[in-house]
């Protein structure tokens, strides 16, 4: 590539701005700079929009690659590319991050500089498992999004950080850990299948595996099937295994929260796509009904649990296990409609439990508890404020007309239609929906609702920093709830080429 | 056509436009007020010339189809955001936009001392919106848009005084019960997309015999009909919007939004919408005569029980809601029938009429200071007669009087009931439940008249007086119109003249069966409606009451408290909830805590990393796994970057 590498701007842009946090500023300019850093990021990732930018809607394969030896010995490199599936995901990620930085203006004293430097190394750590098409380099992003996030929680955290980060690490570790290995069965059985030369190019390994399953047994896919299974499904976190979650969201701090339930569950709804349905289309289709199941009891699970939560932040938590739910029901009914509303509800759901957890955080400054007893009456106090967090509020339960819906509509259409799936996923999935009212209005009751108390009495209404915050956020809550094409569209090849009827998911069954 | 699409365009854009400079631009009440009526003024003469328009063209004409951008495409998913214009959204438009302008500036004077008008009339003028995106769909998903935007106004208006407890209470009981109708909804939009691979009801219909004939699901007990189960899922959502059993019960305490409210959204309109979708659906539901017989009988059940119910409220707009779930009862089991246009015909008088009872309601509330315990009021009559008058004509239009509107709407139904359809043959028994529903509804509103205008005041704690013009004129507009609404659709006693409103559906409901006027039915329903109601007024207009009185019936029937209670409607959803409550804690308090997390941090104690799962937060143990992973990554990314240089 001769011309601008853009993708490789995008990705360490944000670093470069973390490494300007070694300069021993004033905490004020430190966020200033760090906010600016972040803005960069985002304009230059502007430059991606299709129709008035570089990427191409009508490609399906991946787009602005560049590659650079590595490692030759272990065929490692530095391979970037982005197609119709990460390009919003990228997008998702340089539009948070300066909103999340632009949150800490108000709530982080500490330690600024150091705390900004970690929110800028996770931006460049994200983009990075978004943007790496090699599996190698996949996987030191995706372990390296687990630092900054420690230390986030670890050291800004509420009073049980330490537990809870400490968890959250040795949890989703874990399950790297066997993708690691997968990782590397993949490499060298490649390398010995072909030249000799092991190697972690993901579209060449996925290209030789989909010809001849790299002379691999059904048996020895599917456990490699598991093994990168294992490592998305806890960083989504699929049921049963998301007891990490509500720990790691009540302890961290407001901006950390924002990008983890913003981004970083992302991630491993985006390993499903980038590599288990390629990879392993057989194990894919075999075990598609019980991670179907997962997912369903996640979507009920995770919202009869959020209901009695006395904690707000814990019950948004909990209403993530379930909305991931769905993004992984729309990802394995292997149909177009289920995998484009999955990526848009990724980025719905980005949007608006980023935003829930910003709001919580407002008023988490103002009163320095999250408990839901002790409000009342914002409604009256704050009506701006409350106004807001309502489109948000209904935004997360779906409601037609904002983004969540369109998202949760599109899968279902998915999941019905799915010859994996069908009907009885479809009607208990919907069963979320009803739910989802029910915890949200419950927390939009006790807290909105109701007269004021003398614990909020005298809350101020929104700043004018908070307004900047959520203003964006419900601009494009709204926009994509009533107009989604455009967005849609611009995956669609991409999506064609993974589940359309030509695909080797579909064509080989 | 390109007329139409500018017309229709304007005609959703109006009240969006009151909503968007309500919310952003005025503080005042009155102006408010005033920008909210002035757009549904607006919208009313668009509706007007795009009936002009309609009517311009020959009647097999009569359906414009457009779209406006799309919305959704996602794949084969292709969702326009478009609207659909034929006589049944004609007739929807006109009750909306018509019955809407009046109560928007009714509610000018009754929300003068409202804590918050400003937010009301963004509500009011939202509702609207969402209404006329309901009824001008296109296609399934659009409509959805709309059906649950009137859902959220409807939470929001109820939700209103959100100080007090009833109307938390209710605004979420209501939002959480349409939601269940709307999982109803939202499935069988599902199914159709499915079998159709379209959500367009221009490319469904036409096609539904051919796609659903004959189809079958697999189903736990067995193999059931496509258009069955498609049309059993629909009901569910008829039967939360449309408040039918046993989804009904979230209709009597949404009266704890303002009374205009009430009258727009939880009378006239939006409780409307699931006979619209029945109506609109047609097509599908011909295709399954066991559940139109199905539907036919929940609405004929329905009208009855809520009609005794209405006996047993001492609130006065707890006996209209109650009414207005029997009404729409009526509505329901004529389009079970496949009586569309009795249904339809009804949903209008109907609209009028109990959008007139609810604002004469709210009169009454308004000048009696706030009282709505029908026991503390009596003789109104004098301070408000104004209000009295147009009460007693909505009255005598909802107990069907001849020649009110409701007589010849509600005739219509029961004539359907002894119809004989080709499919489903007659219907005696949902004939004989409709008759006794009317006889009762007599009697409920005379018991209400004498209670709330005749006699003496009970409780003189408070001086009643008559509202102020701007609320009394939408009453007498509207009480003309419950006197002639009939004209709309009246038998046909000399060929070729009358039953207008049939023949205008005619190119919509192609060979739906006209009903024959009998003159038997109609007279026996109305003498049996006349005594009734002199069997109401002889009970309650002749004997002086104390304030707190105990309805004297209840010495008669021994299950007056059930009429009170609604047969104890209200413990099934207690039961619910109750259910709800307990699952949602036990999984939250035992399960998730001990159960899934328990198992993980023993896992974790297993392998040897105890302070992991104790979690008393030493920071020794921070330390420990930092330096571990800092030594491990230093010596990965060293090594990698060492045999990178070399």
């Amino acid at each position: 590539m001769t011309s601008l590498p853009i993708l490789s701007l995008i990705l360490w842009l944000p670093l470069v701005g973390a490494l300007l946090m070694l300069v021993p500023l004033p905490a004020r300019t430190a966020k200033i700079v760090a906010l600016l850093a972040s803005l960069a990021v985002f304009v230059v990732s502007l430059l991606l929009i299709p129709g008035i930018g570089l990427f191409n809607s009508h490609t399906a394969g991946l787009q602005l690659t560049e590659t650079m030896a590595w490692i030759p010995s272990f065929g490692i490199n530095y391979r970037l590319g982005i197609d119709g599936i990460s390009l919003w995901l990228v997008m998702l990620t340089t539009f948070l991050t300066p909103l999340t930085i632009l949150s800490t203006f108000e709530s982080v004293s500490t330690r600024v500089r150091a705390f900004e430097a970690f929110m800028l190394m996770l931006e460049t750590g994200m983009l990075g498992v978004f943007l790496a098409q090699d599996l190698f380099l996949f996987y030191i992003f995706w372990e390296f999004t687990l630092v900054p996030m420690y230390f986030l929680i670890g050291i800004w955290g509420g009073q049980r950080r330490i537990y809870a980060t400490v968890k959250f690490f040795l949890y989703t570790f874990t399950g790297s850990v066997f993708m690691l290995l997968a990782i590397i069965v993949l490499g060298v059985v490649y390398g010995r299948s072909t030249s000799g030369q092991v190697n972690f190019d993901l579209q060449a390994v996925t290209k030789a595996i989909q010809a001849n399953g790299l002379g691999l047994s059904q048996t020895t896919l599917r456990w490699l099937f598991l093994a990168f299974f294992a490592a998305f499904a806890i960083k989504v976190p699929m049921w049963p295994f998301h007891s990490w979650l509500p720990d790691a969201h009540t302890e961290a701090p407001t901006a950390g929260s924002v990008i983890l339930a913003g981004v970083m569950l992302k991630l491993g709804a985006y390993g499903f796509l980038r590599f288990n349905l390629p990879l392993f289309p057989e194990a894919t289709h075999f075990f598609a009904p019980a991670i179907g199941v997962l997912a369903v009891i996640g979507i009920i699970y995770g919202a009869l649990v959020a209901f009695p939560q006395k904690d707000i932040k814990k019950l948004v938590a909990y209403s993530s296990v379930s909305h991931m739910g769905f993004v992984v029901l729309g990802i394995f009914a292997l149909t177009p409609e289920g995998v484009h509303g999955a990526i848009l509800q990724m980025v719905n759901h980005g949007l608006s439990t980023g935003a829930l957890f910003l709001i919580v955080g407002f008023i988490y400054e103002r009163r320095h508890t999250r408990d839901i007893e002790a409000f009342g009456g914002l409604w009256k106090v704050m009506p701006v404020y409350s106004f807001l967090s309502l489109v948000i509020i209904l935004s997360s339960l779906g409601l037609p007309g904002l983004n969540g819906f369109v998202g949760e509509a599109t899968i279902m259409f998915g999941t019905m239609k799915s010859a994996v799936l069908g009907w009885p996923f479809a009607a208990f999935g919907l069963t979320g929906v009803i739910l989802a009212a029910v915890y949200l209005l419950w927390m939009f009751r006790k807290v909105m609702m109701g007269d004021v108390n003398q614990n909020t009495a005298a809350m101020r209404d929104v700043t004018r920093t908070e307004l900047a915050i959520l203003i964006p956020l419900i601009v494009l809550i709204i926009g994509i709830g009533l107009y989604a094409s455009p967005f849609f569209r611009t995956m669609d090849p991409s999506i064609e080429a993974l589940v359309g009827p030509g695909s080797k998911l579909v064509a080989n069954r | 056509m390109d007329v139409l699409y500018t017309l229709l365009t304007v005609l959703v854009v109006l009240p969006l436009l009151g909503v968007v400079v309500n919310t952003f631009f005025i503080r005042q009440g009155r102006t408010a007020g005033l920008v909210a009526s002035g757009v549904m003024v607006a919208a009313f003469v668009v509706t007007l010339v795009i009936l002009v328009q309609l009517l311009g063209l020959a009647p097999e004409k009569r359906v414009v189809d457009v779209t406006l951008y799309n919305w959704i495409e996602a794949g084969p998913l292709h969702v326009p955001f478009g609207f659909l214009l034929d006589p049944l959204s004609m007739v929807m438009l006109l009750l909306i936009t018509g019955v809407g302008t009046l109560i928007h500036i009714y509610s000018i004077g009754y929300m003068a001392h409202d804590a918050r008008p400003v937010r009301y009339f963004v509500y009011l003028n939202l509702f609207v919106t969402s209404m006329l995106i309901l009824v001008l769909a296109n296609n399934y998903l659009v409509l959805f848009l709309g059906w649950e935007g009137v859902g959220l106004c409807s939470y929001l208006l109820i939700g209103s005084n959100f100080e007090r407890k009833v109307a938390q209470d209710a605004s979420l009981k209501a939002f959480v019960m349409n939601r269940i109708g709307d999982f109803g909804l939202m499935l069988a939009i599902l199914g159709i997309y499915k079998h159709f691979g379209t959500l367009n009801f221009g490319a469904i219909f036409p096609r539904a015999a051919e796609v659903m004939g004959g189809q079958h699901i697999n189903f736990i007990g067995g193999p059931i009909g496509l258009a069955t189960a498609i049309c059993f899922l629909m009901f569910i959502g008829v039967a939360g919007k449309s408040a039918q059993i046993p989804l009904f019960v979230w209709l009597p305490d949404a009266m704890a939004g303002p009374t205009p409210a009430s009258a727009l959204i939880h009378a006239a309109t939006m409780v409307t919408s699931g006979v619209y979708l029945i109506a609109r659906n047609h097509a599908i539901f011909a295709l399954s005569p066991a559940t139109s017989n199905f539907v036919a009988t929940i609405g004929a059940l329905t009208a009855f029980v809520a009609a005794s119910a209405a006996i047993g409220q001492y609130d006065i707009k707890k006996v209209l809601a109650y009414s207005t779930v029997s009404q729409l009862g009526f509505m329901v089991a004529a389009a079970g029938l496949g009586a569309y246009t009795a249904a339809l015909f009804h949903l209008l008088t109907h609209g009028i009429f109990k959008a007139l009872l609810f604002l004469a309601a709210g009169a009454v509330i308004h000048g009696a200071h706030d009282v709505q315990d029908m026991r503390r009021m009596g003789g109104l009559k004098r301070a408000m007669p104004r209000t009295y008058w147009t009460y007693v004509f909505g009255a005598l239009a909802l107990s069907g009087i001849f020649p009110f509107a409701g007589f010849w709407s509600k005739d219509d139904i029961i004539g359907a009931a002894f119809h004989n359809y080709p499919e489903t043959g007659t219907h005696p028994i949902i004939g004989v439940i409709l008759i006794v529903s009317a006889g009762l509804t007599a009697f409920y509103m005379a018991r209400q008249i004498a209670l709330v205008f005749h006699g003496s005041q009970r409780d003189t704690s408070y001086h009643p007086h008559e509202s102020e013009p701007t609320m009394t004129l939408p009453l007498v507009i509207l009480a003309v119109g419950a006197l002639i609404g009939g004209l709309i659709n009246l038998p046909s006693f000399v060929p070729g003249i009358g039953e207008g409103l049939g023949r205008f559906f005619e190119p919509v409901f192609v060979g739906s069966d006209a009903i024959p006027f009998s003159p038997l039915l109609a007279g026996l329903t109305l003498v049996l409606a006349l005594a009734m109601g002199y069997l109401g007024w002889q009970t309650y207009a002749h004997r002086t009451w104390k304030a707190k009185f105990r309805d004297p019936i209840s010495r008669f029937i021994p299950a007056f408290e059930a009429f009170e209670t609604a047969f104890g409607s209200d413990e099934y959803v207690q039961f619910f909830i109750r259910g709800f409550r307990a699952t949602a804690s036990f999984l939250s308090r035992i399960f998730d805590p001990l159960g899934i997390d328990g198992l993980v941090n023993g896992a974790a104690r297993l392998v040897g990393l105890s302070g992991v799962g104790v979690g008393r937060g030493q920071s020794g143990y921070l330390r420990n796994y930092t330096l571990v992973f800092l030594v491990g990554a230093v010596a990965v990314i060293g090594y990698f970057g060492f045999a990178a240089l070399r």
